[in-house]
């Protein structure tokens, strides 16, 4: 596309300096339609690009599925002290990484794209932290860290979209364990949202890793960055995708960090009374 | 002998799909866990199976060639021999509108490849069991 840009650039520079009304309101016309013809082609590439990321996505996960299913048939012929276990866990472990990654791509184009839908249905509080506490639990314990919860008695329900808002949770706190030392705490909190952020209800991944410096805590959220990357890890769209979902829901999301002392993720969700009628949401699908 | 190469009356599936090692692995596993398999790789060719054998539950990749996922679906639900049939979507598609989608077309529930085992062979149990049919064990 640049090449056709500086080609046609080019012809209108090699015109004569001095210009007829008639040919100046030509020429002008004639850059209005290619200015026209290069955002038609650059939406069409836009799109392209969306299909080729969600197709690639795709069969990444159908190829994936025949290794998932092969390793854990092989998983349950493979005692777990025996020979080759531990390369079946590392494969597993790994498969993992490659599908979160090939959602996220998907989820990260949606996120740019302004085309994320979430539902909003009121949902209690207490489930989805238990649920979300249940489904990380595993990661904390390989590595291991301490995984708790604290949630504030007497919440009110929010208005969110399940799956989502348990993505986000989930998202951060695998995170968190990621960047969190051996032995650390991680505290999922949920507590009434400040008065300055809205009703609705504040959720916060605490932990105490290694914490990430001043300058570098606005990348947090960036889609080609990982502020927090040691050497040798994996670079996730997670908490872009993360904060995608949370304005997509209408809440903030942001990070207060120490060096040395750790990191909280605090966003908000909005209350469940801020659920549009049954009409209203028929009338907007 | 029956056409599937099976002897019992376990409930029989037919697992569609066009990627053959995707599609023998689900088979394998299903019949494995007691069901009986038979299997289509495209969406035409799921049609003909589904109005031949008149299978217990239909697992349906969307992504098919010839006839999609979604129209074979659709085509299924409309047909008074086959409407009956639960329908379980298994794709590589993750996005809730593909959910929303496959669920438009008349799939009666929907699982994301990659798919773990137990948790393949739980939902298409608890979806015969509520269409009240039999269940492998």
């Amino acid at each position: 596309m640049a090449r056709v840009t500086r080609k046609k650039v080019t012809t209108k520079r090699d015109k004569p300096s001095a210009r007829s009304s008639t040919s100046l309101e030509s020429e002008c016309e004639r850059l209005e339609q290619l200015c026209h013809a290069l955002e038609e082609r650059a939406e069409a590439m836009e799109v392209a690009h969306r299909q080729t990321v969600s197709t690639v996505s795709h069969d990444l996960c159908n190829a994936l599925s025949v290794i998932v299913m092969s390793a854990r048939l092989l998983l349950r012929t493979v005692a777990p002290d025996a020979p080759g276990r531990k390369q079946l866990d590392a494969i597993l472990r790994a498969c993992d990484e490659i599908e979160q990654l090939a959602r996220d791509l998907v989820d990260a184009n949606h996120v740019e794209a302004g085309t994320l839908r979430v539902d909003h249905h009121p949902q209690d509080i207490a489930p989805l932290v238990e649920q979300a506490l249940e489904m990380a639990g595993p990661a904390a314990a390989a590595k291991p860290v301490t995984l708790s919860s604290d949630v504030a008695p007497g919440l009110s329900a929010v208005a969110a979209d399940r799956e989502r808002l348990l993505q986000v949770l989930l998202t951060l706190i695998t995170n968190a364990v990621r960047f969190t030392p051996r032995g650390g705490r991680i505290t999922l909190r949920a507590e009434a949202a400040a008065p300055s952020s809205g009703r609705g209800v504040q959720f916060s991944i605490v932990d105490t890793g290694p914490g990430i410096p001043v300058d570098q805590q606005d990348r947090l959220f960036a889609r080609f960055s990982q502020s927090r990357r040691p050497p040798c890890q994996v670079v996730g769209l997670g908490p872009y995708v993360a904060k995608g979902i949370v304005e997509a829901h209408g809440g903030t999301i942001w990070v207060d960090s120490q060096v040395g002392v750790g990191t909280t993720v605090r966003f908000t969700m909005p209350p469940a009374d801020s659920v549009q009628p049954p009409a209203a949401i028929a009338a907007a699908v | 002998m029956d056409p599937t190469g099976n002897h019992d009356n376990a409930p029989l599936v037919l697992v569609v799909d066009d990627f053959q090692d995707n599609r023998e692995m689900f088979a394998e596993y299903l019949s494995f866990s007691g069901f009986r398999v038979a299997e289509a790789a495209t969406g035409r060719e799921a049609l003909d199976r589904a109005f031949e054998l008149i299978p217990d539950l239909i697992l349906m990749d969307l992504s098919l060639p010839e006839i999609d996922g979604w129209k074979a679906t659709r085509l299924l639900k409309g047909d008074p021999r086959t409407k009956d049939i639960p329908i379980v979507a298994l794709t590589g598609h993750a996005l809730a509108g593909h959910s929303r989608e496959a669920k438009d077309a008349g799939c009666d529930a929907f699982l994301t490849k990659p798919c773990l085992p137990d948790t393949l062979v739980a939902e298409i149990r608890r979806v015969l069991a509520t269409r009240g049919g039999t269940s492998a064990t």
